[in-house]
């Protein structure tokens, strides 16, 4: 064992837990998770034409550094309770050390559900954007088919290894890297392209909702992408060195994401020839690459993004699975005994990992049903954009309340300067804390405002559920973290049944 | 927005670059820094 691994091994024994899972991921393995999750590729071709409708050219200029202002400063506060208490529960554990037991408990719920909703709302596009391009008809049907079938890849992958998970983030982020590089180049070198002022002064919309609404509901094309880089807390006990490489995964992801973003999404604006026909577009991202360069170019763009989501997919069902696996771990979910179960031979969470895709493919199955007993009232592009919605709010919200939560703890005093692991902002921790609850704050109330009325119901109807089965079996019977052996000897005799197993 | 688009625009990326640089260079000063014997594992003590 190298030093490293014994600091991390004794960390996570201070809390009482064994370290089942293998730790096998490097630095760059951490932030590439969390980058292939927020993955630029995904959010700009999925988003692009929900921002350029909102305001135009100008929610790429000025609406993606404003979101990603904010976005550094929350996973800023997220990497230091990251440096702090590097556990797989993360979020929930954060909230339970913090503020208890019943903090944690609805912490724990609203990150899973994001995580669900996320998965379903990355491989349910995926599939409605790779079903046509493997040649299926263009339905419903043949969307869940395909859906399936890329769940189903993601859980093989995740089940039999983190190093197999790892390699292929790795090669994710590189993918997306070059994949952003070929688009600038592309645009910013071959294609006619508007005057620089264009994404700074032009603002367009549809909403019919005048300029400042405009703005801020072109905010969400941003806010939508920044999601799930808090992969690279799940993924703690499986990272070398996690005090240190954790946040910074964290931290990178969202910062490198911002920079490449911001590139891409400038490059491809200032290449549009007409504004009204490309926010008239069913899809306006790949329709800039039909104008510019002709179809086949276009396919290309088609198929590189479609590749991008299958790995921001993959990588959202690892850090579900980790969430799972740490909350059934504590006992927080029914039937916690089997989802805590780590695989003998691969030493990864196989049950939680496979509970994870079965959670996401039920959910566009529950917005069919719901389609199907009240044809008249919604339609499927509305409940799935809702889906998307209540991702980023449960995982927004689950983001905020231990930022909340530290902040309180530190004016109770019982968390001090010596609670800061190695990586912390020192004096500027509680105002970065503060400014990045007041964000969520905004942006959560402007995820239900008009137009998403609807994903606010919802919400509010998930809200109520968990309030409920808090009370009715929660409280009082749900204990936050425990130990998971009483003495050092019990800790080393678990890890023992794990050591020379991993294949 | 027509009229100032280019100075908020410009300015606010110079904004978010800077304060990003900031950010990092201070956590990674604390890295840097870091004392395990100043540690004190926080292990809870929030209301029930």
């Amino acid at each position: 064992m190298s030093a490293h691994q014994e600091s991390d091994s004794a960390t996570l024994h201070r809390f009482g837990y064994a370290q089942q899972l293998l730790r096998d991921m490097g630095g760059f393995s951490n932030f590439a998770i969390s980058f292939s999750i927020i993955s630029i590729l995904t959010g700009a071709v999925s988003l692009y034409g929900v921002g350029l409708n909102a305001c135009g050219p100008v929610t790429m200029g000025i609406g993606w550094p404003l979101v990603t202002l904010f976005v550094l400063f929350i996973s800023s506060s997220m990497a230091e309770l990251a440096s702090a208490i590097p556990t797989s529960g993360a979020l929930y554990h954060w909230s339970a050390l913090l503020g208890g037991p019943a903090w944690g408990w609805i912490t724990a719920w609203l990150n899973l559900i994001g995580l669900v909703a996320a998965v379903a709302g990355i491989d349910y596009p995926a599939a409605q954007f790779l079903a046509p391009l493997f040649g299926m008809t263009d339905n419903p049907n043949s969307y869940m088919i395909v859906f399936g079938v890329i769940l189903l890849s993601h859980a093989v992958l995740n089940h039999v290894g983190i190093r197999a998970v790892a390699r292929l983030n790795d090669f994710s982020a590189i993918y997306h890297i070059a994949g952003v590089a070929l688009i600038v180049i592309a645009v910013g070198f071959f294609a006619p392209k508007q005057p620089v002022s264009f994404v700074y002064t032009h603002t367009f919309s549809t909403l019919k909702k005048g300029l400042p609404m405009g703005f801020l509901a072109g905010l969400l094309q941003a806010q939508w992408t920044y999601t799930g880089y808090d992969a690279s807390a799940h993924t703690s006990e499986e990272t070398r060195d996690a005090r240190v490489r954790s946040p910074w995964g964290i931290y990178l992801s969202v910062a490198i994401s911002g920079i490449a973003g911001y590139l891409m999404l400038v490059f491809v604006t200032l290449a549009i020839k007409d504004l009204d026909k490309t926010a008239a577009a069913s899809n306006p991202f790949i329709y800039v690459f039909e104008q510019a360069f002709g179809p086949r170019f276009a396919n290309v763009i088609s198929w590189t993004v479609g590749i991008a989501m299958w790995f921001c997919g993959l990588s959202c069902v690892t850090s579900t699975s980790r969430m799972i696996f740490a909350f059934s771990r504590d006992k927080g979910t029914p039937f916690s005994h089997v989802w805590a179960r780590v695989s003998h031979r691969y030493r990864t969470p196989a049950p939680a990992v496979w509970l994870a895709i079965t959670l996401a493919f039920l959910l566009p199955c529950l917005v069919f049903g719901l389609i199907a007993i009240h044809p008249q009232d919604k339609s499927a592009t509305d409940l799935i954009s809702a889906v998307t919605g209540i991702s980023t709010i449960a995982l927004y919200l689950s983001y905020g309340l231990p930022l909340l939560l530290k902040v309180w703890a530190i004016k109770r005093g019982i968390w001090t300067q010596r609670s800061n692991g190695p990586w912390n902002l020192g004096k500027w921790s509680v105002p970065i804390a503060m400014v990045s609850v007041v964000w969520i704050a905004f942006i959560t109330v402007l995820l239900v405002s008009d137009p998403y009325q609807l994903t606010g119901y919802i919400f509010a109807g998930v809200l109520l559920v968990l309030a409920v089965l808090y009370l009715a079996i929660a409280r009082g019977k749900f204990k936050g973290p425990v130990p998971q052996a009483a003495s050092e000897a019990e800790i080393q005799r678990i890890e023992a049944g794990y050591e020379g197993q991993s294949s | 927005m027509a009229t100032y688009g280019m100075e908020i625009g410009i300015g606010l990326l110079a904004v978010v670059i800077g304060t990003g640089y900031l950010l990092a260079a201070k956590a990674a000063k604390s890295v840097r820094e870091f004392r395990q014997e100043d540690f004190e594992q926080f292990l809870g003590g929030g209301e029930k």
